[in-house]
């Protein structure tokens, strides 16, 4: 995501570039990155979870290092015009940078969504990920579609890069707070649940914003994490994820 | 098979005779040497405000070695701005290179640890940019710094008082300890000048969305919003309060407002905002003009850049121990920590940021901040008055009128 929020600030900086118009663009090298990690992750033995966490781990910490040399440690910010304009809705202020963003990432979550359900790719991969055995004997390649997977996944994330780099500057460590973010939303939302995942965000912002109003800062936090806990608590599986077991 | 002998016969007299060279080379033994360990966040969220700090020392080690008085080898550790990362640093200079000085340190959380390492090992410490009253109660010997508090204070608060005079002012502040204790210091004093401050609140510094605590400042009806937190945390709030149009009298940012990054990325949303400074190029103290000048020269020759203000704390910080090991250096020997340290203490020196003491605390005796605002391209010293070079808008523009 960093890396394509750096490939998204450039393309603002020296080509005047809108943040949405650069998402393919900052798609390409991250993905292209996740394809190269292919080889890596195939080597990772048993127990398979736990030593890729640790491989991908170190890997962003090369890849922190390689940004900063590539684009040093300086605060990049895409301050495309008008975007901080703010407008009304609903009788509320919202920036209008943010509903684009918003728009913009919908609208990505819809074609992901087509993608999954509506083609033959789709199934395939549904199908690998849950009976991988099952899916080689019905002729499906299941490494192929680890391949397809990893750069989907990368090519998502890079674009992700510019729309993130719009509201929030960007360093060669910025990655690290989105990620905990993704991962609380990711066991809050239901592991696997698309749908999950977008209630889980909307329902954990609109939490954390009010606690912040009504309470303070400090309750940002106290408020996300505790709702996480009450959930796993009342629902192991997060909000839309399966029966556990 | 053939045996390598470690050291042939002609090998081992050319090395003869270049050590002789050299130990009897005119300068080699009056010459004394100073080896000095910076530590410095040069990667992770403080990485440009390390690095800054980084190129001033860095000048400061290559203009002491070009003058000939002093060999100084310049070891320099990046702490990740991890405190953990910080004391290993600490401990790897003090204990296994030897050095007789520290320098460096952004942010308290930093600062302290590496302070503490200094004193158990005996090695005097200048921290570069370091607030916590706390670091300078302690009693420590070896503890130095070039920034302090209370030239926050006075110039926040004075600008406030004197001069924007509103009825209500919101503080928001990062959480890190300098930052938490200027917000304090600065409710106390103006709760002491009658002036309301309805809004009070810390956050984590790095939060992307600052809306529901703008919105609590703007429901409170505060005129002025002084916020204690860093050069990004700016970037990402003012945006934020155009959007919500939160029409302030003054935005007033405590750290970090210098870099041109405010002007450059904020655009229109930055003009007329306030922040403070050390120094800026231009912008001296009476009696430094020379030093100031020659500074900014030597900076664009050897980066082509201008000089961040921070990189003149950097400056200050190595300049300081420098001239500290030179009173030692005259008798031409390895300069020792206890060299340092005596030298610091009884230290009188104009840099181009201002005359250098330190008082019994390790406290810089003649610290100021000034105000500046942002006017057009430029930032404009507003206060304190007998260094403004401009005069400062007051009320800022609504931001529909800008």
């Amino acid at each position: 995501m960093v890396l394509g929020a750096y490939v998204g600030e450039h393309l603002w900086r020296l080509a005047g570039w809108s943040p949405i118009l650069a998402m393919p663009l900052a798609a390409l090298p991250a993905m292209l990155l996740a394809v190269a990690s292919r080889p890596l992750l195939a080597r990772v033995g048993e127990p398979f979870v736990l030593r890729s966490i640790v491989l991908t781990f170190g890997a962003s910490l090369l890849i922190q290092s390689g940004l900063q040399t590539a684009f040093t440690a300086d605060f990049r910010l895409i301050a495309a015009p008008g975007w901080d304009r703010g407008i009304s809705l609903f009788g509320a202020r919202v920036a209008r940078g943010r509903l684009l963003i918003a728009g913009a990432a919908l609208a990505v979550l819809a074609l992901l969504h087509l993608l999954l359900t509506r083609t033959f790719f789709g199934k395939s991969l549904r199908a690998v990920s849950l009976d991988r055995e099952g899916a080689a004997l019905a002729g499906i390649n299941p490494a192929g579609v680890d391949r397809v997977v990893l750069a989907l996944g990368g090519a998502l994330a890079g674009a992700t890069g510019p729309l993130f780099a719009s509201i929030q500057y960007v360093t060669p460590s910025a990655g690290i707070g989105p990620t905990l973010i993704a991962i609380v939303l990711t066991i809050f939302g239901g592991v696997g649940s698309m749908s999950g995942l977008l209630l889980g965000g909307l329902l954990l912002g609109l939490a954390e914003g009010l606690a912040a109003w009504a309470g303070g800062a400090p309750w940002r936090e106290v408020t996300s994490l505790g709702l996480l806990l009450l959930l796993l608590r009342w629902r192991g599986t997060g909000l839309v994820g399966g029966r556990a077991g | 098979m053939h045996q390598r002998r470690p050291c042939g016969t002609r090998a081992c007299l050319i090395l003869l005779l270049l050590t002789a060279g050299f130990a009897f080379h005119p300068g080699a033994a009056d010459t004394a040497t100073l080896r000095l360990g910076e530590i410095n966040p040069l990667t992770g969220r403080f990485a440009a405000h390390g690095a800054a700090l980084h190129r001033g020392i860095q000048l400061a080690v290559e203009e002491a070695n070009a003058s000939g008085t002093l060999r100084v080898t310049l070891a320099t550790r990046d702490d990740e701005a991890r405190p953990d990362r910080a004391v290993a640093a600490a401990e790897e200079l003090t204990t296994r290179l030897r050095v007789a000085a520290l320098v460096g340190g952004y942010v308290d959380t930093l600062v302290g640890p590496i302070s503490e390492v200094a004193e158990r090992q005996k090695v005097p410490y200048v921290a570069t940019a370091s607030l916590d009253e706390r670091l300078t109660q302690r009693g420590y010997r070896y503890f130095f710094r070039i920034s302090h508090l209370r030239a926050y204070v006075d110039s926040m608060v004075g600008i406030v008082q004197e001069v924007f005079k509103p009825q209500s002012v919101a503080i928001l502040f990062s959480a890190t300890p300098g930052a938490s204790q200027l917000a304090r210091r600065q409710r106390e004093r103006l709760e002491q000048a009658r002036v309301q401050v309805p809004v009070f609140e810390m956050f984590t510094s790095g939060i992307a969305d600052f809306t529901p605590l703008l919105a609590r400042v703007r429901d409170s009806g505060a005129e002025v919003l002084i916020a204690d937190t860093f050069f990004a945390d700016h970037l990402v709030m003012v945006r934020q309060l155009r959007a919500l149009e939160v029409n302030l009298k003054a935005f007033l940012g405590a750290f970090g407002m210098e870099f041109p990054e405010v002007v450059r990325d904020l655009g229109p949303s930055g003009q007329f905002l306030f922040g403070t400074t050390g120094w800026e190029p231009g912008t001296t103290e009476p009696g430094t003009e020379a030093a100031s000048r020659a500074f900014v020269d030597g900076y664009r020759r050897r980066f082509g850049t201008q000089p961040p203000p921070l990189a003149m704390h950097g400056y200050v910080g190595a300049r300081a121990i420098l001239a500290a090991a030179e009173r030692a250096a005259s008798r031409g020997r390895e300069v020792g920590p206890e060299d340092v340290r005596l030298g610091l203490q009884s230290l009188d020196l104009t840099t181009p940021l201002q005359r250098l003491q330190f008082d019994s605390r390790g406290e810089a005796k003649h610290y100021r901040r000034l105000i500046v605002q942002i006017q057009g391209s430029t930032r404009v010293v507003v206060y304190p008055p007998d260094r403004a070079t401009g005069k400062p808008i007051y009320p800022m523009p609504p931001w529909d009128k800008r």
